[in-house]
């Protein structure tokens, strides 16, 4: 079975690395960290992820307008989008604008949990 | 006959110049000279031809002398008492105007130390966000690498397992701690319904039961029926009374009765509160929703007690408590233009007074 492609756009190198090794040593997944947002869209289309785990907060372009940006080319468009973000506590999680939003920091079963529950039919 | 002449004029001359002072001496003492002489004439049977008699002069200048004496020490002992009476109303106004002064300083120094407060809130409420994030992210990857640990190899070691879940305790606590700087920069944000008071006290009452029952904690409920609903943020009140309730527990380790009451009340009805309208929060004849939470614990120490509401002011043990608790409900509690205070009660314990404006 193929591993199921996820792209983590954030600053936070240390956290990229670690939930790349940590979701990676599941053996299902194979995972691409971009730590500057304003690649993203660029690493997307290059990448073709099934699943984008995007920040909000970074020092570049805010991971709305990375979303945004995403959603508008017709390459990535379809591919789920997931927040993930330290401006956000749990009780505020959930749908917001089509888009789970998940409060840092999370634990690894949430976040697969979450990602499972996202990734398109076909990839699933 | 000639001394009892001389008193017979001398008296009445000398009490004259005791009542009327120096200027009714001087008539007092010169309507004497030819009244002695009739008085004189009249016992003496003396010729009406001599007025003046030599002999009869230092008697009358004696008089006359007298009365002066008594008239001008008249005087100085009345104006002794004028300036005695100016300077009792002197002192009094000066008591006044200290009294008012007084005041005016009170005034000034508890309208400077809510200044005070704001900004620091202020400043502490942008601070907290950014600290709230810059904490969360390592935390983050310290939580993802800990769940990576235990899930990459079978671990066994008691010892490694204890020290993983140490680790990952001690991540919650931190991030409890970021999520309350958060909680407090987003104070700004408040959602009104309208509700019911003692809804939101019971739905408080029954998130910290078991802290309650862990302590000991008698629960007395005096809410009145039949309030009327106010307009408040639900969630944000009830975090006000949870930390109120929980403040109160820990100040009753060894057990204690936690008493709760709402009652409707005319901010007229109680001395008390006119304070409250003086501070401008309330109007007179304004109705208020009068809401008491009453511990009978330990009591606060007047020396910290002007700064329970300091933004990370605490006496909890370093780690067990953020010292934002109740700077949050204060912030809280003014959005809603309401008002909270504590103080220690004379039987022990704290008294928190809430009032809030019915709609």
């Amino acid at each position: 079975m193929r591993k199921k492609r996820i792209l983590i756009i954030d600053d936070e190198e240390d956290f990229t690395s670690t939930l790349k090794v940590s979701l990676e040593g599941t053996g299902q997944y194979e995972v691409r960290e971009e730590n500057k947002g304003s690649r993203g869209l660029l690493t997307a289309k290059e990448f073709q992820p099934d699943l984008i785990i995007l920040d909000i907060i970074m020092p570049d372009i805010k991971g709305g307008d990375v979303a945004r940006q995403i959603k508008e080319d017709p390459s990535v468009k379809n591919i789920p989008i997931v927040f993930v973000t330290a401006i956000l506590y749990e009780s505020e999680e959930g749908i917001i604008g089509n888009y789970p939003f998940i409060a840092k920091p999370v634990t690894l079963e949430k976040l697969i949990q979450i990602i499972e529950g996202n990734l398109p039919n076909e990839s699933n | 006959m000639g001394s009892a002449v001389s008193a017979l004029v001398t008296i009445p001359v000398v009490v004259t110049a005791y009542i009327l002072g120096l200027r009714g001496g001087i008539i007092a003492g010169f309507v004497s000279i030819p009244l002695n002489t009739i008085l004189y004439n009249i016992t003496d049977n003396s010729s009406w031809d001599v007025i003046f008699q030599q002999e009869r002069f230092p008697g009358m200048l004696a008089i006359l002398l007298l009365s002066l004496l008594v008239g001008r020490m008249r005087d100085l002992e009345m104006l002794s008492q004028y300036e005695l009476n100016q300077r009792r109303d002197a002192e009094k106004s000066l008591k006044r105007t200290h009294s008012n002064l007084q005041r005016a300083h009170n005034d000034l120094i508890a309208t400077q130390t809510q200044l005070i407060q704001a900004e620091k809130l202020e400043s502490v409420g942008t601070l907290a966000a950014g600290v709230a994030h810059e904490v969360k992210n390592p935390l983050s990857t310290i939580q993802l690498g800990l769940d990576f640990l235990s899930h990459q190899f079978p671990i066994t070691d008691e010892d490694i397992n204890k020290v993983l879940k140490n680790m990952k305790n001690a991540v919650k606590r931190a991030d409890a701690i970021a999520k309350e700087l958060l909680e407090f920069s987003a104070m700004r944000k408040i959602h009104m319904k309208t509700v019911q008071i003692n809804r939101v006290i019971e739905q408080s009452l029954s998130l910290v039961k078991h802290e309650l029952l862990k302590n000991n904690v008698t629960l007395v409920k005096e809410l009145s029926p039949n309030l009327p609903k106010t307009k408040l943020d639900q969630n944000k009140i009830s975090q006000v009374f949870v930390n109120l309730f929980l403040n109160a527990c820990h100040a009753m380790p060894y057990g204690g009765t936690l008493t709760v009451s709402t009652s409707l009340k005319s901010i007229n009805e109680d001395k008390t509160l006119s304070r409250y309208i003086k501070n401008g929060l309330f109007k007179p004849g304004d109705m208020i929703l009068y809401t008491e939470v009453i511990d009978t614990g330990t009591g606060i120490p007047e020396e910290i007690i002007t700064r329970i509401f300091d933004p990370f002011f605490t006496t909890k043990p370093t780690g067990q408590g953020t010292g934002l608790g109740l700077s949050v409900t204060k912030k809280i509690i003014e959005l809603h233009e309401a008002t909270i205070d504590i103080t220690n009660r004379e039987e022990g314990g704290v008294r928190t007074l809430l009032l809030l404006k019915p709609i």
